[in-house]
């Protein structure tokens, strides 16, 4: 740890106890591109489909669909009467 | 003991121990830099690995008058990390709900009020405390390695401790 003309005893006492763990482990295992593919693709994404499991706006849904569907019927219907 | 120059020197004559040698010798601090730059542990290993390829691809570009190794290998990894998180923000202004959510790593250490404040600070005055401090780099090469003057250097590494001081100051208060 460097001392530095900018940071002061009490700084540096905080910036000490910033450790980092090291996974030598993991260090060692060289990934190839086609494992970092398959990782990226398997790596946790959202779901787009979040804003329907939203409550407010699936009741919205929910009440909307069967409203908007019985007026494109009725529309139809008027329609082909014509 | 041959210094960081030397074994890279014997490594740019053919000697493959350099190689060898300077991981050993550089992977842990470059890691911790890494890590303690984006909190992602996976992304640190990779940026390690890719900068070492890089390294060896690029071993005779390297001239011992312009900086030490440890510097070259810092620039390698840094323009890496930069690049990655730059395409890594692209991807999720594209497409939003494809990009990956990095996996926090949780242990008792995050719960410290230091690693806080240094994940907070805009990432051009992170890179310097980080450099200046736990990598125990001198500004020449710290210029060096984020491409900027001096002068700046200077600058960011005075804003970025102010900055982490008065994030620190309850906690000082609360200490004394």
């Amino acid at each position: 740890m460097a001392k530095n003309e900018f940071i002061d005893d009490d700084l540096q006492k905080w910036l000490d106890e910033y450790h980092v763990p090291i996974p030598r482990e993991k260090l060692q295992i060289r990934t190839t591109r086609w494992e970092r593919l398959i990782r990226y693709l398997a790596s946790p994404t959202q779901n787009p489909l979040d804003k329907f499991h939203e409550t407010s706006f699936g009741l919205k849904l929910f009440r909307s669909i069967p409203l908007t569907g019985a007026v494109l019927v009725g529309v139809i219907q008027v329609i082909s009467q014509l | 003991m041959r210094t960081n120059e030397e074994w890279m020197k014997a490594y740019q004559s053919g000697d493959v121990r350099g190689l060898t040698v300077l991981y050993e010798r550089l992977y842990e601090t470059l890691y911790s830099f890494l890590y303690r730059y984006t909190r992602e542990e996976q992304l640190s290993i990779d940026i390690v690995h890719d900068t070492f390829e890089v390294l060896q691809k690029k071993k005779h570009q390297y001239n011992q008058h312009k900086g030490t190794v440890k510097a070259y290998l810092f620039q390698i990894a840094y323009r890496l990390l930069i690049n990655k998180l730059n395409r890594r923000k692209k991807w999720r202004t594209i497409l939003p709900f494809l990009a990956p959510t990095p996996t926090p790593v949780f242990s008792m250490d995050e719960k410290l009020v230091i690693q806080q404040a240094i994940a907070r600070l805009s990432e051009k005055h992170r890179a310097v405390i980080l450099l200046a401090y736990y990598a125990d780099l001198p500004q020449d090469e710290m210029a060096q390695i984020l491409d900027i003057p001096i002068g700046t250097v200077k600058s960011r590494l005075y804003h970025a401790t102010k900055i982490l001081k008065e994030q620190l100051k309850e906690d000082f208060n609360g200490k004394k």
